[in-house]
This record gives C-alpha cells, sequence and structure tokens, in this order.
C-alpha cells in the first residue's frame, strides 16, 4: 500500500511538474505567435512607410530580439535536457542556431538604424538593443561600447541612460574595477526608483567598500537594508545582514556590528561566525581569524564558544593551517572526553578529525612529497595524531583507527612503526574479533616486512618476524602463502636457534600441509643437517625412522637423498682413516662397506673404486683390475665417466705391466659402460682396448669390441685408425669375411678410400685364386673406382696403391710389344714398306700406353713400361738394321742398307733417348724397382744385386719373434 | 503608442448675393476696345452693377493687378458685390500684395484665409480688425476670428467669437432671401455651434463639449461629420461603448457617402481601450483587407492623372450622370467630394455663370458682347477647374488620410499584441466576461438608451450605444 501511495504521489508529481512544463512551453508558443504577429505588423508598416521610419525598424528589431530570447530559453531547456555524455559530442550551434538568427537579424536591423539615420533621436535605444544583443550573444567587448554608445546617445535623464550605465557599472564591478563602477553606479541610482534599486545599491556599497570607503558603504547598506522592507523592491535583506558585518569589520566597527545585529534580533556569534567563512572564502584569513578570536573573546556561553572552536576548523581547514587544526580538533576532543560538546558539534569535529587524518594520510601517500622526505615525515605524524584522536572519538573503532596510523606509517616508509601499529590493531581486532582488520593487520605486516629496509637489514627485521609470521599463522594456516610464511617461520626460528619451536613448527606444517613434500622435505634437511653437525646421529636416525614410519611424507628422491645422507655417514669414517695414511684401515673399512648388509649400493659402488684405486696405489694389479671392474659394473655412468681418467690409468698400468687382456678388458666394459654417454675417454678406450686385443693376440676380443662401435657411436677418425689395422690382422690369420666386413664398413666414409685400395686389391688377388670371377671383377671395378676418386679429389694415394693400378696396365704394353715383334719384315720391297709402317704405328700406339702409365705417378709401373717400350724400339731397330733383301743384287743391298740407316738409326737413338730418361727418373725420384737394372743396363750379364751384410729378423706388433 | 491629433477642421465658405449695374454704361465705356484703367473701372462698376459678375470677374482681376493704389470706395462696393456673387475662389489665387490694395471686408477675409493657412495667426487677426457685425460677410469672418483664436489657444475669447458667429449667422440667414445664402449661413451657424464644443474639447471640458456638439441637429448638413467627433468626445470621457454606438451610426446606408478611415480607426483604438484585443485586431485586418488593395489603386491613379483638373473635374460630372468610375473606392470618394459644401459652392457658381452667360447671349451682337462671353467661358472653365483641383484635393487628402491610419492601424494593432503579450508575461488571463450589458452605459441628460436591433433608423442614428464590458484588469 506504501509503495503504492508512493507510486501516486510519484505520478502525481510527475503530472505538476509537466503541466507546469507544458504551461511554460504553450505560454512561450503563445507569446512567440504574438510576437510574430507584432513582427509581421511591424514589417506591414515599415513596407508602408518604404522602410524609412526609424522608430519602425527599431521596434522591428526589439522584436526579433525578443523572439530570440525566447527561442534561446527553449534551446537551453532542451539542450540540457540532453543526456550529459551526449551533450558534449552535439553541435552546440545547431542547437542554438534559432536564436542566434533572430538575434543577428535584430543586431542587423539596429545596426542599419545606426548607420542610416546617424541622427535619428531614438539612437539610444538602438544602441541599448545592440548591447543587450551582443551581451545575450556572449560578445561582451561589443556589448560593453553599445552600452557606452546607448548612455552618450540617449538623454541624461532618459531610462535607457541609466540602465546602460548600470550595465556599465556591472561589467566594471564583475572586473573590479570598483572605481570605474562607482560614479556610474551612483548616476543610475540618483535616476531610477525601480526594483532593482536595491540589488544596484547593494553593488554600489560593495564597491565603496572595495575601494575603503568604509563609512560610505556602511551607510549604503543601511539603506540597502531599509529599503529592501519595502515591497516594492528586491529584498536584499539576507544579503546585506550577511555582508553589513564585514564592512563592520574592517572599519574596525564591532562595536557597531553588534549594535546592529542586536538591534535586528540577530545572534551576532552567529553572524560573525558566518562573516568568518565569508571573509575567509576571500582569502582573508588573518582576517578572519581575528574575527573569531574576538567573537570568542566576546562569547560568554560555552556552548557557543564551542561553535566558534568549530569555525576555527573549518577556517584553519579551508586554508589549510594544519597545526592550528590540530591543536583545535586536540582542545574538542578533550572537551569530547569530558561530554562537553553536543551531538552536532561532536559530529563536526569528528567530520574535521576524520577528514584530516584521512587527507593527510593520502598526501602521504601520494608521490607529491616523495622527494621531501621531512614534509612527508611532518604530515605522517599529523595524520597519525589525527587517527588517534579519531580513535578517541570513537572508541569502538580504535583497532581501525590504530591500522590506519599504520598504514600512514607505512605510507611515509616508517615501516618499523608501522609493524607496532598494525600489531598493535591486529591485538585490538582480535580482542573484539574482527578478522577483517586482523586480517588487514597481518597483511601490513607482511608489506612492511617485505620493504628494502628489512631485506637489506635482516638484523633489524629480526626481531619482527616471529612476531608477525605468528600471528599470520593465527588467521591462515592453508593457504599458498601461509605455506611460505611457515617456511619464514621456521627459518626465522632457525636463525634465532630456537630448534624446538622450529621442529614443533615442522611437525605442524606436515600436519597441516602433508601433500607438501618438498617444503617438508627441506624442513626436515635443515633438521637433520643441524643434527648431522652436532653430531646427533641418534636423532637423525630417529627423523629417518619417523619418516619410514610415514610421520613425514618425503618423495622417493628425497628417501634416495637421505640414503645418501646414510652413505656419507658411512663412508665418512673409512675416508678419514684414508686422509691419515691407514690404508690398511680403508682397505679393510672399504671391504666392509662393500659387504655390509646395511650399505647402499652407491656405498657400495663408492668402496669398489677405492679399493681398486688403493690396490692400485698399492701396485697389485689384479686387484686394482678386479675392484676396478667391480666399481665399473655398480658405479652410475655418470660417476664412470667422472672418474674415467683413473679407470684408464689403471688400464694403462695394467698395459705396462704387460697385462695386456686385463688392460683391453678393463678398456672393453669402459666402453660398454659408457657406450651411450658422450664421454671423451670412449673413443681412446675403444682404441686402446682394440690395439690391446691385437696385441695380445685375441682378434675375437678386438672383433667384439670392434663391434660396439655402430652403437656406441665411435667416430670415423677411431674407426678407420684401427679398421685398417683389424683388416691387416684379419687377412693375415685368413678371415677373409671378417676383413671384407671391416673393408665394407670403412667404405662408407670415402676418405678412406685410397687406404682401400690396397686391402681391396689383396682380397682380389684372393679371389683371382679361389676363380671367383665375379668378385674380382668388383672388386677392380671398386680399386679403379677409389684410385679416379681420390686421383680427382687430389687425396694422398698410397705409393703401393698407386703400383697396383700401374701395373695393372703393363700387360697391354706387353700386348703391343708382343704385336710388333710378331710381325716379321718381309721382301718384296712394297711389303717391306708396309711392314715397316705397320710396326711404326704399333710403336706409336705402345708410346701413348707408356705415357698413361707416366700419368699415374708409380715408379714401378713407369720403369716396368719404359723397359718394354725401350725394347720394343731396339728391337726394332735392330730388325731393320739387320735385314737383308734376299734375291737383290749388292749394290741394292748397299743402296737398301744406306736407305734404311735413315730408318733405324733415329730409332735406336729414341730408345736410347728413353733409357737415358728413365735413368735420370729412377735417381731423381728414387725408385725402387726390379726393372731398374734393366731400363738403366739393359741386358748386362753382370746384373746389379744387393746381398745384406747380415741375416734380417722379422718381428710381430707386441715385439715377438 | 501612437498620439492622436485632433484636428480642427474648418470649413468656411462665403456665398454673396448677386448685384445688378448698367450693361449699355458698360458697353458705351468698352467702345472700341482700347479703354483707360478709368474706363476698366467704369465698365467693372457697372458691369457688376448690372449683374454680370461672372462676366467681370477677368476684368476685376486684370484690374486689381494694374491699379498701382488702393481702391476707390465705389470701386470697394463694386468689388463686394462681385465676390458676394461668384465667391472668393476666382480671387483667391491673386498675390497678397494685389489683395492688399483692396480695403473690402471680403478681400480682408481672404487675406486671412490665405494667413491662417500660412499659419500667420496674428496677421490673419489683423486682416479681420474689428469686424463691422452688419457686414454680410460677418458671421464667415467671425467664424474664421474663434477658428483662429482657438488655434492660438485664447479659447476664452474664441468662445465668445463662436457665440458671436451662432448669433450672427441667425441674424444674416433671418435677413436673407437666397436659399444658398441660407444654406451658407445656416452651415457656418452649425460649424460655429461645433467650434463651441470643440473648443471646450481643446480644454479637455468634454462633458461640455459634449453637451454643446448635442446642439447640433442630426438634420444639420454637417453633423455626419460631426458625429465623429462626438465619438472623439466620448472616447476621451471614457464612454467607450458610446462611441462605438455613435461609430456604428455610420453603417446606416444614409451614411454610404461618408469616407472617413479614421472611423475605423477609432472604432480600433476604442476597443483596445477596452481591452477588447480580438475585436480591435479583427478592425485592424478588416480596415487593411478592405482597404490596402483600393488605397494602392487610388495612388496609382492619382499619379497616372497628375494635375490634369479638367479629367477630376470630368469624373465629377459623370458621376453626377450616374455614369460609373474605374473603381469603388474612387466612387465613394467622388461621391463624399459631392456632397462637400465647397463643392456645392462652386457648382453653385458654375450654374449661375452659365445663367449668366445664357443672358449675355440674349443682348445685341457687339465686339463687346463677345468680350462678355469670352469672359464668361473663361469664368466657367476656372470654375471647372476649381471643381476638379478639389476633386483631386479631396482624393489626394484622403489617400494621404489612409495612408496614416494604415499607419495608425498598425500602431493599434501592434499596442493589442502587445498587452495581449503583456498578459501572458503576467501568465493569468481575464477569462469568463460576458460582453453588452446595460449597467455599463453612462448617460448624461440628453441622452437615451435605445436598443439596438441590427437596424438604423434615421432619428436613432448617433444615439446607439454598446454595451460591452471592459476586458482590462
Amino acid at each position: 500500500m506504501r509503495i503504492v501511495f508512493g507510486i501516486l504521489v510519484l505520478i502525481f508529481c510527475m503530472n505538476v511538474a509537466m503541466a507546469q512544463r507544458i504551461s511554460l512551453d504553450e505560454r512561450r508558443a503563445k507569446i512567440i505567435l504574438i510576437i510574430n504577429e507584432e513582427l509581421e505588423e511591424v514589417s506591414r508598416l515599415a513596407k508602408t512607410q518604404n522602410y524609412s521610419n526609424p522608430d519602425t525598424l527599431l521596434r522591428m528589431s526589439e522584436l526579433n530580439l525578443e523572439k530570440a530570447r525566447h527561442y534561446r530559453e527553449a534551446e537551453n531547456e532542451k539542450f540540457l535536457s540532453i543526456d550529459p555524455d551526449r551533450r558534449r559530442s552535439v553541435s552546440k550551434a545547431q542547437y542554438f542556431k534559432t536564436s542566434t538568427d533572430l538575434f543577428e537579424k535584430a543586431n542587423d536591423i539596429a545596426l542599419k538604424i545606426a548607420n542610416k539615420y546617424k541622427r535619428y533621436s531614438g539612437l539610444g535605444d538602438v544602441y541599448f538593443i545592440l548591447a543587450n544583443n551582443y551581451k545575450e550573444l556572449g560578445e561582451h567587448k561589443k556589448a560593453r561600447v553599445y552600452y557606452g554608445l546607448a548612455s552618450k546617445k540617449s538623454p541624461k535623464n532618459d531610462k535607457i541612460t541609466a540602465k546602460s550605465n548600470l550595465a556599465l557599472a556591472d561589467y566594471y564591478f564583475n572586473e573590479s574595477e570598483f572605481s570605474k563602477a562607482i560614479p556610474l553606479y551612483e548616476f543610475s541610482l540618483n535616476r531610477t526608483n525601480e526594483a532593482w534599486w536595491t540589488k544596484d545599491a547593494y553593488n554600489l556599497a560593495w564597491s565603496y567598500y572595495r575601494t575603503r570607503r568604509f563609512d560610505k558603504a556602511i551607510s549604503l547598506m543601511l539603506q540597502v537594508h531599509d529599503k529592501s522592507g519595502n515591497a516594492k523592491y528586491v529584498n536584499m535583506r539576507p544579503q546585506v545582514e550577511r555582508d553589513i558585518g564585514i564592512f563592520y569589520v574592517d572599519a574596525n566597527k564591532l562595536n557597531e556590528a553588534i549594535k546592529f545585529y542586536e538591534k535586528l534580533g540577530l545572534n551576532y556569534t552567529e553572524q560573525f561566525l558566518k562573516i568568518a567563512n565569508n571573509i575567509a572564502s576571500q582569502g582573508r584569513f588573518a582576517q578572519a581569524e581575528k574575527l573569531l578570536e574576538q567573537a570568542e573573546k566576546y562569547e560568554k556561553d560555552p556552548n557557543r564558544r564551542n561553535e566558534i572552536l568549530i569555525s576555527e576548523l573549518d577556517l584553519f581547514d579551508k586554508f589549510a593551517k594544519i597545526e592550528r587544526h590540530l591543536a583545535v580538533s586536540k582542545e574538542l576532543t578533550e572537551k569530547f572526553q569530558k561530554q562537553q560538546l553536543n551531538a552536532d558539534q561532536f559530529k563536526k569535529l569528528q567530520y574535521h578529525v576524520n577528514k584530516k587524518a584521512a587527507e593527510l594520510q593520502k598526501a602521504v601517500a601520494s608521490n607529491l612529497y616523495s622527494n621531501v622526505a621531512k614534509v612527508r615525515s611532518l604530515k605522517a605524524e599529523q595524520s597519525i595524531a589525527y587517527f588517534d584522536l579519531a580513535g578517541k572519538l570513537s572508541p569502538g573503532d580504535e583497532a581501525e583507527k590504530v591500522f590506519f596510523q599504520g598504514e600512514t606509517a607505512f605510507a611515509a616508509k616508517k615501516y618499523g612503526r608501522s609493524i607496532n601499529y598494525y600489531m598493535k590493531s591486529y591485538d585490538l581486532s582480535k580482542v573484539k574479533g574482527d578478522r577483517k582488520i586482523m586480517g588487514q593487520s597481518v597483511e601490513g605486516m607482511l608489506a612492511a616486512l617485505g620493504q628494502n629496509v628489512f631485506v637489506r637489514n635482516k638484523r633489524a627485521a629480526g626481531k619482527y618476524y616471529i612476531p608477525v609470521y605468528t600471528k599470520y599463522l593465527e588467521t591462515d594456516k592453508k593457504s599458498a602463502r601461509a605455506k611460505s610464511i611457515y617456511t619464514k617461520l621456521f627459518n626465522a626460528y632457525f636463525d634465532k636457534n630456537m630448534i624446538t619451536e622450529a621442529e614443533a613448527l615442522m611437525r605442524d606444517y606436515a600436519n597441516e600441509h602433508s601433500s607438501d613434500l618438498k617444503t617438508q622435505e627441506a624442513m626436515l634437511a635443515k633438521v637433520m643437517e643441524y643434527y648431522r653437525q652436532k653430531k646427533n646421529d641418534a636423532k637423525i636416525n630417529s627423523y629417518i625412522a619417523a619418516i619410514n614410519d610415514g610421520e613425514f611424507k618425503v618423495s622417493p628422491k628425497y628417501a634416495s637423498t637421505l640414503k645418501a645422507l646414510q652413505t656419507k655417514m658411512q663412508i665418512e669414517g673409512v675416508q678419514q682413516s684414508l686422509e691419515k695414511g691407514d690404508k690398511a684401515v680403508a682397505l679393510k673399512g672399504y671391504h666392509g662397506i662393500y659387504s655390509g648388509a646395511d650399505s647402499t649400493s652407491k656405498a657400495k659402488a663408492n668402496a669398489a673404486y677405492n679399493l681398486s684405486a688403493l690396490y692400485f696405489e698399492m701396485g697389485q694389479s689384479d686387484a686394482s683390475y678386479q675392484w676396478g671392474a667391480v666399481a665399473i659394473k655398480e658405479m652410475d655412468t655418470k660417476d664412470v665417466v667422472k672418474f674415467s681418467d683413473s679407470i684408464l690409468t689403471i688400464a694403462t698400468s695394467l698395459f705396462l705391466k704387460q697385462r695386456f687382456d686385463l688392460a683391453s678388458d678393463l678398456n672393453h666394459r669402459y666402453v660398454l659402460k659408457t657406450c651411450k654417454n658422450n664421454s671423451s675417454n670412449k673413443g681412446l678406450s675403444f682404441k686402446n682396448g682394440i690395439f690391446l686385443a691385437l696385441a695380445d693376440g685375441k682378434i675375437d676380443k678386438a672383433m667384439e669390441i670392434y663391434d660396439l662401435a655402430p652403437v656406441c657411436q665411435i667416430s670415423d677418425a677411431i674407426l678407420a685408425d684401427v679398421g685398417f689395422e683389424l683388416i691387416k690382422d684379419l687377412m693375415i690369420v685368413k678371415r677373409f669375411e671378417s676383413a671384407e666386413k671391416v673393408i665394407s664398413d670403412l667404405e662408407r666414409n670415402s676418405k678412406n678410400h685410397a687406404m682401400l685400395i690396397k686391402p681391396l686389391d689383396d682380397l682380389k688377388n684372393i679371389y683371382t685364386g679361389v676363380g671367383d670371377n665375379e668378385k674380382v671383377r668388383d672388386l677392380s671395378r671398386r680399386i679403379n673406382s677409389y684410385y679416379q676418386d681420390s686421383k680427382n679429389k687430389r687425396m694422398d694415394i698410397p705409393v703401393e696403391a698407386v703400383d697396383l693400378v700401374a701395373m695393372d696396365l703393363i700387360p697391354r704394353i706387353l700386348a703391343k710389344k708382343n704385336q710388333i715383334e710378331g710381325i716379321k719384315l718381309s721382301f718384296p720391297e712394297n711389303t717391306y714398306n708396309s711392314l715397316v709402317k705397320q710396326k711404326l704405328a704399333l710403336l706409336d700406339q705402345l708410346t701413348v700406353e707408356v705415357t698413361a702409365i707416366q700419368k699415374t705417378g708409380s715408379g714401378k709401373g713407369i720403369v716396368a713400361a719404359y723397359r718394354l717400350a725401350i725394347e720394343s724400339y731396339e728391337n726394332f731397330g735392330k730388325e731393320i738394321m739387320d735385314f737383308t733383301p734376299e734375291g737383290k743384287g749388292d749394290e741394292y743391298v748397299v743402296s737398301f742398307k744406306k736407305a734404311m740407316s735413315n730408318v733405324y738409326n733415329p730409332i735406336l737413338m729414341n730408345a736410347k733417348k728413353q733409357r737415358a730418361e728413365v735413368k735420370k727418373l729412377i735417381e731423381n725420384n728414387k725408385i725402387l724397382s726390379e726393372n731398374n737394372s734393366a731400363v738403366m743396363w739393359g741386358s748386362d750379364p753382370l746384373t746389379r744385386q744387393f746381398l745384406p751384410d747380415q741375416p734380417v729378423v722379422m718381428m710381430d706388433r707386441g715385439g715377438r719373434k | 503608442m501612437f498620439s492622436m491629433k485632433i484636428i480642427l477642421g474648418l470649413c468656411i465658405s462665403l456665398s454673396l448675393s448677386p448685384v445688378f449695374a448698367s450693361y449699355k454704361d458698360a458697353e458705351s465705356s468698352y467702345g472700341k476696345g482700347s479703354i483707360s484703367l478709368a474706363g476698366y473701372r467704369r465698365i467693372l462698376i457697372n458691369l457688376i452693377n448690372d449683374g454680370y459678375a461672372f462676366a467681370a470677374v477677368p476684368w476685376m482681376k486684370d484690374y486689381l493687378v494694374k491699379s498701382s493704389g488702393s481702391l476707390d470706395g465705389e470701386m470697394e462696393i463694386a468689388l463686394d458685390k462681385l465676390l458676394t456673387v461668384t465667391g472668393v475662389h476666382p480671387f483667391e489665387n491673386l498675390p497678397e500684395k494685389i489683395l492688399n490694395r483692396s480695403r473690402s471686408i471680403n478681400i480682408r477675409y481672404i487675406l486671412a484665409k490665405k494667413l491662417f493657412k500660412k499659419e500667420r495667426y496674428q496677421e490673419a487677426l489683423g486682416q479681420l480688425g474689428n469686424l463691422d457685425s452688419d457686414h454680410p460677410n460677418y458671421p464667415f469672418s467671425s467664424h474664421l476670428k474663434a477658428s483662429i483664436l482657438s488655434v492660438l489657444g485664447n479659447h476664452a475669447a474664441a468662445e465668445i467669437e463662436f457665440k458671436d458667429c451662432v448669433r450672427g449667422s441667425l441674424r444674416e440667414k433671418s435677413d436673407t432671401k437666397s436659399l444658398l445664402r441660407q444654406r451658407q449661413l445656416q452651415i457656418n451657424h452649425d460649424y460655429c455651434v461645433a467650434g463651441i464644443a470643440r473648443n471646450s474639447f481643446a480644454v479637455k471640458n468634454y462633458d461640455k463639449s459634449d453637451l454643446s456638439y448635442l446642439d447640433i441637429p442630426k438634420s444639420s448638413y454637417i453633423w455626419p461629420e460631426i458625429l465623429f467627433e462626438e465619438a472623439w468626445n466620448s472616447y476621451y470621457q471614457r464612454s467607450y461603448n458610446r462611441t462605438l454606438g455613435k461609430l456604428v451610426s455610420y453603417n446606416a446606408p444614409v451614411f454610404d457617402f461618408i469616407f472617413n478611415p479614421e472611423i475605423d480607426v477609432l472604432k480600433a483604438l476604442t476597443y483596445m481601450r477596452m481591452c477588447l484585443f480580438e475585436d480591435a485586431k479583427k478592425t485592424v485586418d478588416t480596415f487593411y483587407s478592405s482597404l490596402l488593395n483600393p488605397s494602392r489603386k487610388l495612388r496609382t491613379f492619382l499619379l497616372s492623372k497628375g494635375k490634369d483638373y479638367s479629367y477630376f473635374y470630368q469624373i465629377v460630372s459623370d458621376h453626377e450622370q450616374g455614369k460609373p468610375l474605374s473603381f469603388d473606392l474612387l466612387d465613394t470618394l467622388i461621391k463624399a467630394y459631392r456632397k462637400d459644401m465647397a463643392y456645392h459652392e462652386m457648382k453653385g457658381s458654375l450654374t449661375e455663370a452659365l445663367v449668366e452667360y445664357k443672358r449675355v447671349t440674349e443682348l445685341p451682337r457687339s465686339t463687346f458682347r463677345s468680350n462678355l462671353m469670352r469672359n464668361i467661358k473663361q469664368t466657367v472653365s476656372d470654375y471647372r477647374r476649381y471643381i476638379g483641383l478639389g476633386a483631386r484635393a479631396y482624393l489626394v487628402k484622403t489617400y494621404a488620410d489612409l495612408f496614416i491610419s494604415f499607419q495608425d492601424m498598425s500602431y493599434i494593432k501592434l499596442e493589442v499584441l502587445a498587452q495581449r503579450k503583456e498578459r501572458l508575461y503576467r501568465t493569468d488571463a481575464v477569462v469568463g466576461k460576458k460582453r453588452g450589458d446595460i449597467q455599463y452605459i453612462k448617460r448624461n441628460e440628453k441622452q437615451y438608451f435605445w436598443d439596438f436591433n441590427g437596424e438604423f433608423w434615421a432619428d436613432e442614428l448617433g444615439d446607439y450605444v454598446f454595451a460591452l464590458r471592459s476586458e482590462c484588469e
């Protein structure tokens, strides 16, 4: 029912408002209609008068002005009714277009009159219209000019003169040019007596006052006050009563002011308070303050005195006299505590105190004073003082106010103090059960503790950690932040050596956050470390037992770490014996650890390694190898890599002691263990293992290690190193298939191709032997291919490989030689000539073949080729020389012989030349060839031979015979 | 608000009785046509004495111009006789210097009128001097003198003079047998009664003025125009319903010859005074709608005809013969002009001149007769010209009145609109008032209340009274 009534009332109010609005709009519309009619009529009249009567034109201008004002009013209402957000984006000019057009029209007409009828008696009116018009359009500069002209052109006693002067006076008044305003006001006020006289006189009085003509100002104000009692005039009494006091004050006539107010039955204290506020608003703080002091002096009533103090608060507040404001606030707060303030006064005081506290706090927190620490500090102290008063004024909110003190101190970077306030507010709110303030206080404390000053100065922070964190955990144990606080508090306890409290906190944490293994482990580690340092194994073992019992939950990793700790503890004793040089005890100790049931695998591996090392130092190779092998087996690969140098040293020592098999095995184990790891020693061990096995004649062992190559990603270089050696040994022991496999492995790297020509040739010979021609062809192809490829790539080709290739070409030269020699010279002459030619052609072909061999660079091949060429030339030359045609006369024969000498001599000479060439080649290139003798000295029966002085001893790789 | 001027219009006319003289003497003096100034004098005296006034007019004017000295006694008598027959019109346009050669009462009257028109009031009074109350022109001269005194603000002396004029007119009227002259004297009498009322009006004694106006009978020739002045007087008495009642009388068919745009102006003004804004506005609008275009036509007409007075005489003559004129307003105005007393005088003189012409034609043929006929033709022609000139002057004046009335009407409408607007500014308006109630009528002892039933009765004209309540706050 109440709601319905409310709605009805609302609807009624809306209807009334609407009705008023409609009424207003209708009236305006009616007025505009009339103005339109008037304009129509004036236009008709003007036309009748041929637009030559300035009176009519003036009327037209006036009507346009009047119409413009109505439109402006309506447009203004419409404009203001637009939503403010939208209003900012709309075109204001568009909204005021009609009125602006009309104003301009009025203006145009008035200007035409002014320009055309210079002596028109109503020119003052015209200028007055123009002035008003420009005033409406906001063009005050022009308005003033026209008011001046209106005043000048109108008769002295005309209303227009008075009104224009008033308008001008108002301009001067508003611009505080009072001395210029005064004569204009005086002129107009002496000639008018309309309703607004009081208002204009009031302005004149103020002008007098501003020019320090106080007596005139007071006298005129009294007149205004008097006339305002008459309904004919605008009532300015409230303004006069408000302001005359100021005049009296400045005229130093306070007693008269009191009399004035008492005569009117007004409370002068109240008036003085108003005046004080008023002059304060003019920035005249000192006078306002003085006035209040005076008022306080005159006033005996305690309640009114309180009012004065409250006014002082307003004043000091307005002019930021904080110290004074604070002092008065303190005084009033004491009065409050003595119950001397009424409810309203209390309310104002509380408002002031709270406002000031907040303002100052805001100022402290702002960046404004960040570079002026002193000012900020002062403001912080003041704010804190205000919050203190606020707490006194509202004891129920003390916790909150103290909290604000903390906030203020924080903002002023007084972090220590802020923590103290926060702790206090925490305690107060805890008593009240105000969890919000508790929470905020704790947040404040933590924020303060997080500041650099404490981060850098742990000592300073130390005293706050425990109380702050303890309070925090009272409010929150479960959050992620709480977990962090637990850790911090745990550390704080440790720092303070409060182990018992730390252990209790750890147990509390394990209870609250049982699933957070990591933190529990960290705490446990710290506690156990503490006890380890204290050598309190019992305590450690008790924790291990507690962990095992599930009291503390730890991750498997942590469990292993714990075991490492145990290992460490186990090893530590033996290590100390070793450090003391007591190797026997150490050996015993390590054996004990290795065989101990409690020993961790890590400890066992460690012990095995140390045993190997110890035995190595003691020169006991077998034992060293044995424990080394165990250590490699039981140690992590990582550790094996870590200790690889030591392991390889032991292996090298075994080699030096001719224990090739052990050395090779230790290397083999190492490769196996580190096969998948990227260890620099892995390749070395691989190579050493194979070479040591080969040296030991253990070709199978060598192949076993070799087979690891692809799995363990042995480099090609190492593989080539060991591969060529393996091929040699495999060929020797006729394990051709294995050799072929190794060759095949090496063939994959083209860099090996040149080196493989010889092994391939060896294989080819084997296959030639067994008649596997297909294989032979394949091998020949590969040999040629590798030779050509290597030659093209300008790679080093082993001499024996080059020889092999060159010697392969010799049979073709030999065949040519045999072909030449197979042709026997005979007559008749033509046949003879033809056969010589045929032989000569074949000789040419043979020479080409020799040149091809020369290009191989093979000494052996070249010498062999030259030998066949030399023999072919010599034999052919001799055959021609020795040929005698049968059945021919001597003369013919002599002639024939003589003629043939021209043929065979060059051939023989060429053979001789070739022999000299090859000799030079042999000597220069130090070619050692079985054909050397034949080409150097021919078929001399005394062929030179090398006969050693002593018999030669052949040795194998191991140095064995 | 514009100011309404009351113009005290004067219509002073003079008509003299014909005189008789010896034609034969005149003819013998004329001889062969080459006559001396003295011979002229003899001829004129003889002609005038023998009743050939119109034939003497050109020679009299010629003599006055040529004669450098003052007129002798016999000549003065002859001139007076002549003026009594022809009226003053033929001599009005003679220069003052010429006129000053005569001491004739009639010539002094002409001079006074000329000076009055030139607003040289004291000089005019000087011409009139101490009037001889026995002179036939005395009523007219005293009328002129009263008017001048009134204009000079000497209302007391003016009233005495007007009353003297009233008495003199009545006395002179009883002494004359000429109907035209009787009518002239009656009209002069009525104007002087009106002058008394006007004099009271001028001193704002409206009640006295009102009573004085009532002394002019409805049968008076001037009453239709005086009714308008009465309406004004009622207006100043704030008896607006009576003003409206008097003005409504002009709607009677009997007044169809009256054309006075100020009637509507006063009506609108009265409505406005009573705050009957709609009525006022309606009056203004009706005025504009009915007269704006005709007034434009009139203007065009006047501009197109210029000063072709014979044309204007012709249209007056045509109208007299019942021929239609080119537009209604012209017709109405010519009709009104024909009702004017000055027109009647000129028309009367013209007729008499024609009668004289006929008489001359019946005389034996001679050069002298021919010259007389030529003289009369000239005089007739002059009269026609005067009639044409008078018609044009009337039309021009009416156009000027219309022009002013249009402005007055606009001012009234603007005032009405301003007052309506003022009411809107003051928000509250007068509503629910009934129109027409007897209690709003003010009466004096000479007036009776007449119910208006939509018909006009001759004896009721001027006595209608509206019963509208003022809607002013």
